[in-house]
C-alpha cells in the first residue's frame, strides 16, 4: 500500500499547482490523473492528423501571468508563451470588423470607425478603473475569498465608489447599453465576456464588464495547452512529488470523519497522512467519491444543489493547409493577425436571442462563435507549413427532449452548419483545405473531463450566488470540506473557472496554514 | 508586512526639524492622502488617509500614538485601524550640517484579517508614492 502526506485527485493545472507548492515545503506528494493525458481544461490532443494538436479546452492563459504563480514557481523555465499581436477582432456584417490591440490609441482608433464618442468613452474608463482593476480585482482573485461586504463597505464611502457598486451589481449588458452607443463596440465587449465564462445578463455580474475593458491579453502556450501541465508536472517530479495517469479514483477513504487515502477504480488504495486534495467539482467529490452517508443532509443538499454551467461549449477543430483567411482583412488587414476571430451578431440583443435558444435547450442558429488559429502565432502547434485552427459556439448541454445524449444525432450536422457560417467570413476554410474536422460536443467533451460539469468552462455556473465566499458550498468556500483533512482546489471553487492557478494556490495556502507549515512563498505581495 | 525606507535631507537645521516632526499636528499633516486628523492629544490622533485606486477613494481610519520621543534624533508612531494591525512610523533625524538634516523615514504597516493580502498588496503598490508624497509634503512645509 502506497503511503504519501498528500494525494491530490486529478491533474488539471490547478491540482498540479496545488502539488507543487505543497511538494516544494518537503511534504511527499502524488497526484492522481484519471485521463491518459494530464491538464485536464489544459488538454492538446492530436485528434485530427498525427501531428496536429488540439487544445480542447483553453487556448490563451492570460490570467497566469497576472498572479503570483508563475513567478513563484518559476514557471518561465517550464513553459513559454507567445503573445499575438493583437487580440479579439470581431466580424460584423457588411465587411466591418474591429481589432483589438495592446496599445489603447490603437484600440480606439479602431473604435472611432464606429463611434468617436465611444473611443472617448472607452478610453476614459480605462484609465479611471485601471488601478483599482489592478490593485484591488487582481489581488481579490488571487486571494481565498474575502467578506464581499468589506469591499462593498469601502465602495459606499464615496459617490466614486457607489457608481462602482451600482455596476457591479447590474449585469454587463446593461453597463455597456449606458456607457457605449456603437452597436459594434457593445457586441464586441460582450463577446469579450462571454469568452471570460459569463452570460450577459446575470445581475451582480458587472464587474467583470469593466475588467474586460482593462484587461485584454492572450498568451497562447507554446507547443500547446497542455505543455503548461507537462511543465508543472515536470517540476513537481522535480520536487520529488509523483504524477499517475490511467488511474481514476472512485473513492476518498474516510476515516473517523477524516480523509486517509483515496481508492483507485483498480482497487488500489494510497494512503495520504496529511490531506487528500481533490481538483474536481464537489458533487462528484463529496457525493460521489465521500458518499453522502458521511456527509450531513444540510450539505448534502447544498452540494446537490450547486448549478453546472449555465451553457455548454460546442467545439469543431481543424487541421488546416492554410490557416483561415477573413475578407475583413482587405478592409482591415491586421483581422488575420489577431489572437481570434469572434462573429457574435451585429449588435448587443443578438445574446438575448442567442441565449434565449440555449435557455430553451435549441442548439442556437444565431452564431456566436470564436475562432481561432494557434498555428499562426505558434507554428509548432501543427506539422511544418500546416495549420490548426477551432471554433466554438456556446450550447446548451441538455437537449430539449433529448438531454445531452441528443448530440450524438444531430452533433456533426451542427458543426456543418457552423462551418458553412464560418466561410462566408474566411471562404477558404472548404474543400482541400480541410485535412481534418473533429468534433468536441457537450456530450464528448464531458466524456473527456467529467470536471466541466454541463459541458462549461467553469465546473459550476459562475453566476453571483456561486461566487466569490459562496463559492462552492456557502459556509464551505474556504477550500475545505466537513471531511477533515479533505480539500478541494479546482476551478469549482473561488475564483472560479479559467486558467490562472488561483483555486490551486488559494488551496495550498490554507492547507499550509492547517497544517501548521510555514509558506515558503511571498504571497501577492 | 510592507516595509519602505527613505533617507533624503531636509535643508533646515535639526532642531527646527525636530520641533516640526514631534508635533503631532504638523507631522499628520504630512501624512499622504491625508483627509482628516482629529488630534486627542499631544501624543494621540485619529487620523483618515484617502487613498485613491484610480478614481476610487478607499478611505482608512487609524488611531496613531506617539510612542517614543527622542530628542532631536528619533520619533516614533504606532497606529491601528480597521484591517490594519500595525502601521509604524519611524523618523531618525541626523544633523549634517548646521543647516542640514538627514532624515530617515521607515514605514512598516501590518494588516490584518480576511482581507490581509489584499490590503498588504495594495499598500505595497503604493508605498513608493506615498513615500514620494511625505517627503515632498515634509521638504515643502519645512523648507
Ligand atoms: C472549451 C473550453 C475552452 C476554454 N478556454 C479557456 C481559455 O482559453 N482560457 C482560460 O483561461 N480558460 C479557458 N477555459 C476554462 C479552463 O480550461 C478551466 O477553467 C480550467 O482548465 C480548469 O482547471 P482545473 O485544474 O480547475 O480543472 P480541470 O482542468 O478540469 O482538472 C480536473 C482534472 O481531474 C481529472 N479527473 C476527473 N475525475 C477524476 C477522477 N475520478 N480521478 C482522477 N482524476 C480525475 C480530469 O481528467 C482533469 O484532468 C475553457 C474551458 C473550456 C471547457
Amino acid at each position: 500500500m502506497a503511503e504519501y502526506d498528500v494525494v491530490v485527485i486529478g491533474a488539471g493545472h490547478n491540482g498540479l499547482v496545488n502539488a507543487n507548492y505543497l511538494a516544494k515545503s518537503g511534504l511527499k506528494v502524488i497526484c492522481v490523473e484519471k485521463n491518459q493525458n494530464i491538464g485536464g481544461g489544459c488538454s492538446t490532443e492530436e485528434v485530427t492528423l498525427p501531428g496536429f494538436k488540439h487544445n480542447l479546452h483553453s487556448t490563451f492563459h492570460g490570467w497566469l501571468p497576472m498572479g503570483p504563480v508563475y513567478k513563484d514557481l518559476n514557471l518561465e523555465n517550464y513553459v513559454n508563451y507567445v503573445y499575438p499581436p493583437a487580440n479579439h477582432v470581431s466580424l460584423f456584417d457588411n465587411n466591418r470588423s474591429l481589432v483589438v490591440y495592446r496599445s489603447m490609441d490603437l484600440v480606439c482608433k479602431q473604435i472611432e470607425q464606429f463611434s468617436k464618442k465611444d473611443a472617448v468613452t472607452y478610453r476614459r474608463i480605462f484609465k479611471s478603473y485601471k488601478e483599482f482593476i489592478d490593485t484591488v480585482f487582481v489581488p481579490w482573485f488571487f486571494s481565498p475569498p474575502v467578506n464581499q461586504s468589506d469591499l462593498i463597505a469601502t465602495l459606499e464611502k464615496s459617490p466614486e465608489g457607489m457608481e462602482l457598486y451600482q455596476w457591479m451589481m447590474s449585469t454587463p449588458m446593461n453597463i455597456y447599453n449606458e456607457l457605449f452607443e456603437s452597436d459594434e463596440l457593445k457586441n464586441h465587449l460582450m463577446a469579450r465576456v462571454l469568452i471570460l465564462g459569463m452570460p450577459h445578463d446575470y445581475y451582480g455580474s458587472g464587474l467583470i464588464a469593466i475588467f474586460a475593458i482593462i484587461k485584454v491579453i492572450n498568451p497562447i502556450c507554446v507547443g500547446g495547452s497542455r505543455n503548461l501541465a507537462e511543465g508543472l508536472a515536470r517540476l513537481l517530479k522535480e520536487q520529488g512529488g509523483e504524477v499517475i495517469n490511467n488511474t481514476p479514483v472512485e473513492k476518498i477513504i474516510v476515516k473517523d470523519g477524516a480523509a486517509v487515502g483515496v481508492k483507485t477504480a483498480g482497487g488500489k488504495e494510497i494512503m495520504a497522512k496529511k490531506a487528500v486534495v481533490s481538483n474536481i467539482e464537489p458533487k462528484q467529490t463529496m457525493l460521489g467519491m465521500v458518499g453522502p452517508d458521511k456527509l450531513d443532509e444540510w450539505y448534502v443538499s447544498k452540494v446537490n444543489a450547486f448549478k453546472p454551467d449555465a451553457h455548454a461549449i460546442f467545439g469543431v477543430h481543424y487541421a488546416l493547409n492554410d490557416a483561415p483567411k477573413y475578407t475583413h482583412a482587405e478592409k482591415n488587414p491586421d483581422v488575420n493577425m489577431g489572437f481570434s476571430q469572434d462573429i457574435f451578431g451585429n449588435k448587443i440583443e443578438d445574446f438575448t436571442d442567442f441565449f434565449a435558444d440555449v435557455r430553451r435547450g435549441i442548439p442556437p442558429r444565431k452564431p456566436a462563435f470564436q475562432c481561432c488559429a494557434p498555428t499562426v502565432h505558434d507554428p509548432t502547434q501543427a506539422p511544418p507549413g500546416k495549420h490548426t485552427a477551432f471554433i466554438w459556439q456556446p450550447v446548451p448541454y441538455n437537449l430539449r427532449g433529448k438531454g445531452p445524449e441528443g448530440w450524438a444525432d444531430i452533433a456533426e450536422e451542427y458543426a456543418d452548419y457552423l462551418q458553412s457560417i464560418w466561410q462566408e467570413y474566411a471562404p477558404n476554410i472548404s474543400g482541400s483545405n480541410i485535412l481534418g474536422r473533429f468534433v468536441h460536443d457537450p456530450l464528448k467533451a464531458m466524456e473527456y473531463n467529467n470536471n466541466f460539469i454541463g459541458g462549461g468552462f467553469n465546473a459550476g455556473d459562475m453566476s453571483p450566488d456561486q461566487m466569490g465566499n459562496l463559492r462552492p458550498i456557502v459556509n464551505w468556500a474556504q477550500y475545505r470540506t466537513p471531511i477533515k483533512n479533505l480539500y478541494m482546489c479546482g476551478c469549482s471553487n473561488h475564483p472560479g473557472g479559467s486558467v490562472s492557478g488561483s483555486p490551486g494556490y488559494c488551496a495550498a495556502g490554507i492547507i499550509h496554514d492547517d497544517l501548521g507549515i510555514k509558506r515558503w512563498w511571498k504571497g501577492l505581495v | 508586512m510592507i516595509e519602505d525606507e527613505q533617507s533624503f535631507t531636509i535643508k533646515v537645521p535639526i532642531q527646527k526639524a525636530w520641533d516640526f516632526i514631534s508635533d503631532i499636528n504638523k507631522i499628520s499633516s504630512c501624512l499622504p492622502g491625508l483627509d482628516k486628523a482629529e488630534i486627542i492629544d499631544e501624543n494621540t490622533a485619529d487620523i483618515t488617509i484617502k487613498q485613491m485606486m484610480g478614481i476610487i477613494p478607499f478611505y482608512v481610519k487609524i488611531r496613531n500614538t506617539i510612542t517614543e520621543r527622542q530628542p532631536p534624533h528619533k520619533f516614533v508612531s504606532v497606529g491601528s485601524g480597521e484591517h490594519l494591525e500595525q502601521v509604524k512610523l519611524t523618523l531618525e533625524l541626523k544633523e549634517t550640517s548646521p543647516s542640514e538634516t538627514e532624515v530617515t523615514y521607515k514605514m512598516l504597516v501590518i494588516a490584518s484579517g480576511n482581507v490581509k493580502g489584499m490590503v498588504e498588496y495594495m499598500m505595497n503598490k503604493k508605498k513608493e508614492e506615498q513615500t514620494a508624497q511625505f517627503v515632498a509634503a515634509l521638504k515643502q512645509k519645512l523648507e
